[in-house]
C-alpha cells in the first residue's frame, strides 16, 4: 500500500518550479491511496472484467468486496465474484484492455485514513508542527490544505536590524516538507520519508484573479535568460522612495533556483536630469539564500541622487553551499509513492 | 544574468520638518516606510472604563460619591502630508497592514540601532479629495500603545 502525492501547488516558470506559496491562501495538496498497483484490467470474450495486480494478493481481500480501479482518467468500481492467485474477477461487462493503474480495496480495509505530518524545516532539520488526519473520498484522493499549520510560525514584527545588505529574517518566510502514514485495522503503518524536495512559503496573502493564485511565482527568481517577466520585488509601490538619513528596506524571494550561483546587486543613481552618475554593487549574503531576504541600498548615495535603478543579477561565480535543510534532505521526485514495510504476509492460498 | 526586474526607486535627500518615519508590513510579506512630515498633532482619548460609590457614613466627612476604579488613556498621533500621486496606492496599503511600526530614534538609529513601536492606523475610509493635483493631501491616524494607569 502506498499514498502518492498527484497534485502539488507548485507551478511551472518555463521549466523551472516555483514551490513558494503565500501561506495565507490555500496551499493544496492531492493525496492519492494506490493499494496495490496493477499489471492490466481486460475482458475475455467469454467471461466478465479482469484485473491483475502486480504482486501477490492481501489476506484481507474476499470476494464479495468492492475495490476502485483507476488508470489515468479512467476508473470504476468492482465487486469481485471470484479470485484466481493475484487476478481479481469481477462482475463488470465492461470491455477493453488497460495497462497499469492501481486499486483501491474499498472494504478490505477497515477504518482507513491518512495521517500528514508537517514539517517546518530549519538548519536543525525537520521539526513537527502539525498533524492532518482525513478519510478518503470516493475516488481513494484526499485535498489536504496545509496552510494553517503554517501560519502557526509566520512573525509580524520587524527584527530586521539595517546594518546588513541582505537578510532573511524568521518568520517572513520559511521551508517545509509533509510525511505520510497510513492507518487501518486500527494499525499505524511507518511514516513516509518526506514526499520530495523542500517546499516553502512566504507570510503573503494574494488577491482573486492573480495569474499564478496562491503562488507567489512572479515573485520567485529563476536561472532563465529567456525569463520575459523577471521577478518582481515583494513591494506594493511602482516606485518605492528611499528617505535619506532613513532605514530602507525591499523585500524579495531568494530562491533555490538560485542555489550555488553567486548573486550581485546592482544599483545605478541618475539625478534630477535623469543621467546616471553613481553606480554600485555588492555581493549578497549566500547564506540567507532560500529564504524571503530584507534587502538594503548601498550606502554612500549623494544628495544629487534623485532616482535609482535595482536588480539583482549572477556574477557568474559558482559557490559551494550546505544542504537547505542542515543535511536531511530528500531530493527524489516529489510523487514517488513511499514503501513502507507491509506486515500483510503474502496469501499463501492464492 | 539578471533574474529580478530592474526596480525604479526614488531618493528623497530633502529636509523634513517634523519628521514621523513609518514602517509596515504589507500583503506580499515585505516591508513598507515612508517620511511623513509637515505637521502632526499628538492626541489623547480617555474614556471612564468602572466606577464604583463608596458607602458614605459622616455626611459632614464625606468628600465625593462616585469614584473611578480605572481611567482609559488612548494616544494617537495624526500625521499630515502631502503625498505624490504616483505613491498614494501604495501609502494606502498602510491602513490594512497587520504590523505597522513607528521609529522613535530617527535622529540616532544609525549609531544606537532602530527602535520601534507599534502603532495602530485607525479603520476607517480612506478618500483623496482632489484627484487634479500632482500631490495628493492625506491624514491617518494612529493608535499608540495604551497608557498604562492604577486600577483601585
Amino acid at each position: 500500500m502506498s499514498i502518492a502525492v498527484i497534485k502539488t501547488p507548485n507551478v511551472d516558470l518555463n521549466g523551472s518550479p516555483s514551490k513558494w506559496q503565500a501561506v495565507h491562501e490555500p496551499i493544496n495538496y492531492t493525496l492519492e491511496r494506490q493499494d496495490q498497483q496493477v499489471q492490466t484490467k481486460y475482458k475475455p470474450n467469454l467471461g466478465t472484467a479482469r484485473v491483475q495486480l502486480i504482486g501477490s494478493l492481501p489476506l484481507e481481500i474476499a470476494v464479495g468486496q468492492r475495490f476502485l480501479w483507476v488508470s489515468g482518467s479512467l476508473s470504476e468500481v468492482f465487486t469481485i465474484i471470484q479470485i484466481q492467485g493475484n487476478i481479481l474477477i469481477t462482475d463488470s461487462q465492461t470491455p477493453g484492455t488497460v495497462l497499469g493503474g492501481h486499486v483501491v480495496f474499498l472494504d478490505g480495509y477497515n477504518n482507513y485514513f491518512v495521517e500528514t505530518q508537517v514539517l517546518y524545516v530549519d538548519t536543525n532539520g525537520y521539526n513537527l508542527i502539525g498533524t492532518f488526519k482525513n478519510k478518503t473520498n470516493l475516488q481513494g484522493q484526499v485535498d489536504l490544505n496545509v496552510s494553517s499549520v503554517l501560519k502557526t510560525v509566520c512573525e509580524y514584527d520587524n527584527k530586521f536590524d539595517y546594518t546588513t545588505l541582505n537578510k532573511a529574517i524568521k518568520g517572513e518566510g520559511g521551508k517545509y516538507n509533509l510525511k505520510f502514514r497510513e492507518i487501518y485495522n486500527g494499525i499505524e503503518q511507518p511514516l513516509s520519508n518526506p514526499f520530495g524536495a523542500v517546499q516553502y512559503f512566504s507570510n503573503s496573502s494574494k488577491q482573486i484573479l492573480e495569474q499564478y493564485g496562491s503562488n507567489m511565482a512572479e515573485y520567485v527568481p529563476t536561472l532563465d535568460a529567456t525569463r520575459v517577466n523577471k521577478a518582481k520585488f515583494l513591494t506594493v509601490f511602482d516606485k518605492p522612495t528611499a528617505f535619506k538619513n532613513m532605514p530602507f528596506s525591499m523585500s524579495f524571494i531568494y530562491s533555490e533556483n538560485l542555489l550555488n550561483e553567486e548573486i550581485e546587486m546592482i544599483q545605478n543613481g541618475y539625478n534630477i536630469n535623469d543621467i546616471e552618475f553613481w553606480n554600485g554593487e555588492e555581493v549578497l549574503d549566500y547564506f540567507q539564500r532560500a529564504q524571503v531576504n530584507r534587502l538594503m541600498l548601498i550606502d554612500g548615495l549623494t544628495d544629487d541622487v534623485k532616482t535609482l535603478e535595482v536588480w539583482l543579477q549572477t556574477t557568474g561565480n559558482t559557490i559551494t553551499t550546505p544542504p537547505l535543510d542542515g543535511g536531511n534532505t530528500f531530493e527524489a521526485g516529489f510523487a514517488e509513492p513511499y514503501q513502507p514495510v507491509d506486515p500483510t504476509p503474502p496469501n499463501p492460498t492464492s | 544574468m539578471i533574474v529580478t526586474e530592474v526596480k525604479k526607486l526614488k531618493y528623497d535627500s530633502n529636509c523634513k520638518k517634523n519628521p514621523v518615519f513609518i514602517t509596515w508590513f504589507n500583503t506580499l510579506t515585505g516591508w513598507e516606510q515612508w517620511l511623513f512630515d509637515t505637521t502632526y498633532i499628538d492626541g489623547l482619548t480617555t474614556a471612564r472604563s468602572e466606577t464604583f460609590e463608596g458607602y458614605i457614613n459622616d455626611l459632614i466627612t464625606a468628600n465625593s460619591k462616585v469614584q473611578d476604579v480605572k481611567i482609559n488613556a488612548q494616544a494617537s498621533l495624526t500625521v499630515f502630508a502631502l503625498i505624490p500621486k504616483e505613491d498614494i496606492a501604495g501609502v494606502k496599503t498602510l491602513l490594512y497592514s497587520l504590523s505597522c511600526k513607528m521609529l522613535l530614534n530617527p535622529m540616532t538609529w544609525q549609531t544606537e540601532g532602530v527602535k520601534f513601536i507599534t502603532v495602530r492606523p485607525q479603520p476607517g475610509s480612506f478618500q483623496i479629495l482632489d484627484q487634479r493635483e500632482t500631490e495628493v493631501q492625506i491624514e491617518i491616524v494612529f493608535d499608540l500603545p495604551y497608557i498604562n494607569t492604577q486600577r483601585r
